[in-house]
């Protein structure tokens, strides 16, 4: 068997996915930066192994999202007056409907750097200072500079809002 | 009256302060972040996210008269009596709210100063975009020293 430096990095990113198929996921990076009614602009990087992870995280310590936090319907979660396959999408849908958030950007698989030893985690810091927050996201995430730059409405685009049948 | 090259440098420096006192001293540049919203909520259309103004002006009074200008699009006259008591950047929330009817919301974040213009003529630039990684591309067009001020002023 070759030294994993040996490999190509395509083949590094399939056994990735081999490993994840197995149970071993690596943890993966999310971005999402807000601002609330009052103006106020944070930006929340969040390290976790998969979005099931992220939902409990954000169950337990976002105690500010409320009634906005989705249920969950099956395999779906509850939007205001629709259904979505992601919990993180249909939150920020809610936080957006209920007034809570005048904005929203998000941005999913993001690469964390040097995974080894670190913790699923939500952090969270201001976002008017544009320096302070690159920094910080490029010390987090190796490609998070390449995605942001790639600009788009990840909430329309990344969505998954989906039609399903009436579950009544 | 000598060359300018023959004068100490002290005289020079002099020199220079005279000139800022009379509105010609070097185009400064300050980076103002605001948050503006429409009071009828997010739905109502319009930008949402955080705008940043880019300014280059001689004098602080100059830079103020530029964002009021941007945001009210009142006559000059009415402009310098609105701004008569203002005296920074933060003043400019409730003056702009209130000439505005409050229909349009004008929320102050940061101010940074400092900083070395690109350009060459008083001008505002308006940047609206929450992505930090596009608002530093788009600062660093009209100030050579972004990085330094903006990391330093925390």
């Amino acid at each position: 068997m070759k030294h994993l430096k040996e490999y190509e990095e395509e083949d590094v990113r399939d056994l990735m996915g081999d490993l994840e198929t197995i149970g071993h996921e690596q943890l993966k990076g999310w971005y999402i930066g807000m601002i609330n009614e009052e103006g106020y602009f944070s930006i929340y990087a969040i390290l976790a192994h998969n979005e099931g992870e992220v939902e409990q995280m954000i169950r337990k310590d976002w105690k500010w999202a409320g009634k906005n936090i989705p249920e969950k319907f099956g395999n779906a979660y509850g939007g205001r007056n629709n259904l979505f396959n992601s919990f993180l999408d249909a939150l920020m849908s809610n936080l957006m409907r209920g007034d809570e958030l005048r904005f929203y950007q998000m941005h999913k698989d993001l690469i964390v750097k040097n995974p080894t030893g670190k913790k699923p985690m939500i952090l969270n810091f201001p976002g008017y200072n544009p320096i302070l927050a690159t920094e910080k996201l490029e010390e987090l995430f190796s490609n998070i500079k390449q995605k942001m730059s790639e600009e788009k409405d990840d909430f329309e685009e990344e969505s998954s809002e989906t039609e399903f049948p009436d579950l009544k | 009256m000598k060359h300018i090259r023959e004068y100490e440098e002290q005289e020079i420096k002099d020199l220079m302060g005279d000139l800022e006192k009379v509105g010609q001293g070097p185009l400064k540049g300050w980076i103002l972040a605001v948050f503006p919203y429409d009071v009828d909520g997010p739905l109502s259309g319009g930008f949402q996210g955080a705008r940043y103004y880019a300014i280059t002006a001689y004098t602080l009074q100059e830079a103020l008269f530029l964002v009021a200008e941007a945001n009210l699009g009142l006559e000059d006259e009415e402009l310098k009596d609105l701004l008569s008591d203002v005296e920074d950047f933060p003043d400019l929330e409730d003056v702009i709210n209130t000439a505005s009817d409050h229909e349009t919301g004008y929320v102050h974040l940061e101010v940074w100063k400092g900083l070395i213009p690109k350009k060459k003529e008083p001008q505002v630039v308006e940047i609206e975009n929450s992505n930090p990684f596009i608002v530093i591309k788009d600062l660093s067009q009209e100030f050579t020293n972004v990085q330094a001020v903006m990391s330093a002023n925390t």
